[in-house]
């Protein structure tokens, strides 16, 4: 293992991980039962906000529910599923001592990158059984499908990656639940900035392609920056 | 310095350039009046409130006042919303909005949001009228 090449080790964790998960359904069952309870909480209380329509000063109409406003609220539901669920990833390996086997048989990148895969795997899986559901439930529209992949994959590749790291940084503290929080606001806020600044573009009428490549173009350069910045520096927190 | 550090620093600072890019139209913007005419887009603009222009309508729920920049120029403020509590005694107020074309051609800002500054106790004018009252020097 210690012989091969860096992606290879980190496929060899990432089928690890998935196969200790499809067996014990940790992060699976915590996110699943998280998002769904979620979802039927949001279905009970706001269908009858569904059809509400507001009229603002100016005399206009609105819908009290847009869809904006639906695509922020599944995005809320993602991240709380996320950090419920992966933050185990790191810490489930100090609590069982198999970091220090990690440590010896893989370097660091390796181990970074396998992490990473694993996550985008669950919480991808997460996404593709909850959005169909949550969009069913509140009668959220596609929009623009140029902008609303890019969001979902994009968006969910960043949201992996700040989980990843800052479940890596948590591991290492005793206090590792307040300290996930606490690292992962900063870096989460401007994910959902971003995230809400593409969904207005996707359901605007007018969608132009200066707009669609700097909003999405947007998410996917923040989850390089952030892989890239925590790929480089990862060794530092994962090496005593 | 490494390769692989050197290109991860290249990629860095590229994909930082690119978000704070897109990160950027989330923002609005400070600017004076002439550049808010200009510009078309969401913007903020901070002045001096003319009270005496002041204007509250209770059907319409809108707040019309003039506002005056640091360069003296002048334009009218729309906001729509509630009238904020400290209006009437604040000096300055920063009104987040449209700058748009009325049908008798004049410029509005159609704001939506305000921030008002609370008059403070502790500039100048007001120490000095404090002392005269109490008789310090």
């Amino acid at each position: 293992m210690s012989g091969s090449l860096w992606y290879q080790q980190a496929v060899a964790l990432w089928r690890k991980d998935l196969r200790a998960e499809l067996r014990t359904r940790v992060a699976l069952g915590s996110m699943g039962v998280f998002a769904l309870a979620s979802l039927m909480l949001i279905a009970l209380s706001m269908l009858s906000l569904k059809d509400e329509v507001f009229v603002d000063a100016l005399g206009h109409s609105h819908l009290a529910w847009d869809n904006p406003a639906k695509m922020a609220l599944l995005w809320v539901l993602f991240c709380f599923a996320a950090f419920a669920g992966l933050s185990h990833s790191f810490v489930h390996e100090e609590s069982t001592g198999t970091a220090q086997n990690l440590r010896l048989f893989m370097s660091a990148h390796a181990v970074y990158a396998g992490k990473l895969f694993f996550n985008f795997t669950v919480l991808g899986a997460i996404m593709l059984v909850i959005t169909p559901i949550y969009m069913l439930l509140t009668g959220m529209q596609v929009g623009g499908i140029m902008v609303f992949v890019p969001i979902m994959v994009w968006g969910g590749m960043s949201l992996a990656a700040v989980a990843t790291t800052v479940a890596a940084l948590a591991s290492r503290a005793h206090t590792s639940g307040a300290l996930f929080g606490a690292i992962g606001l900063p870096m989460l806020i401007v994910l959902l900035v971003l995230i809400m600044q593409a969904a207005k573009l996707c359901y605007s009428a007018h969608i132009d392609t200066i707009s669609i490549v700097k909003d999405t173009g947007g998410l996917l350069s923040y989850g390089i920056l952030i892989i890239t910045l925590s790929a480089l520096s990862f060794h530092f927190v994962w090496e005593d | 310095m490494n390769k692989a550090v050197l290109i991860g620093l290249l990629i860095v600072s590229g994909a930082m350039g690119f978000t704070l890019w897109a990160f950027s139209s989330s923002m609005t913007p400070y600017v004076d009046i002439h550049q808010a005419e200009q510009m078309g887009t969401r913007v903020q603009v901070r002045g001096k409130i003319l009270h005496n222009t002041a204007h509250w309508s209770f059907t319409k729920h809108t707040l019309n006042f003039m506002l005056e920049d640091s360069h003296k120029d002048e334009i009218e403020v729309v906001y729509h919303g509630p009238k904020p509590e400290s209006f009437d005694t604040a000096p300055e107020t920063a009104a987040t909005g449209i700058v748009q074309k009325q049908p008798d051609g004049t410029l509005v800002l159609e704001s939506s949001s305000m921030v008002v500054k609370c008059p403070s106790k502790y500039d100048d004018e007001t120490k000095s009228a404090l002392r005269g009252a109490y008789g310090k020097a």
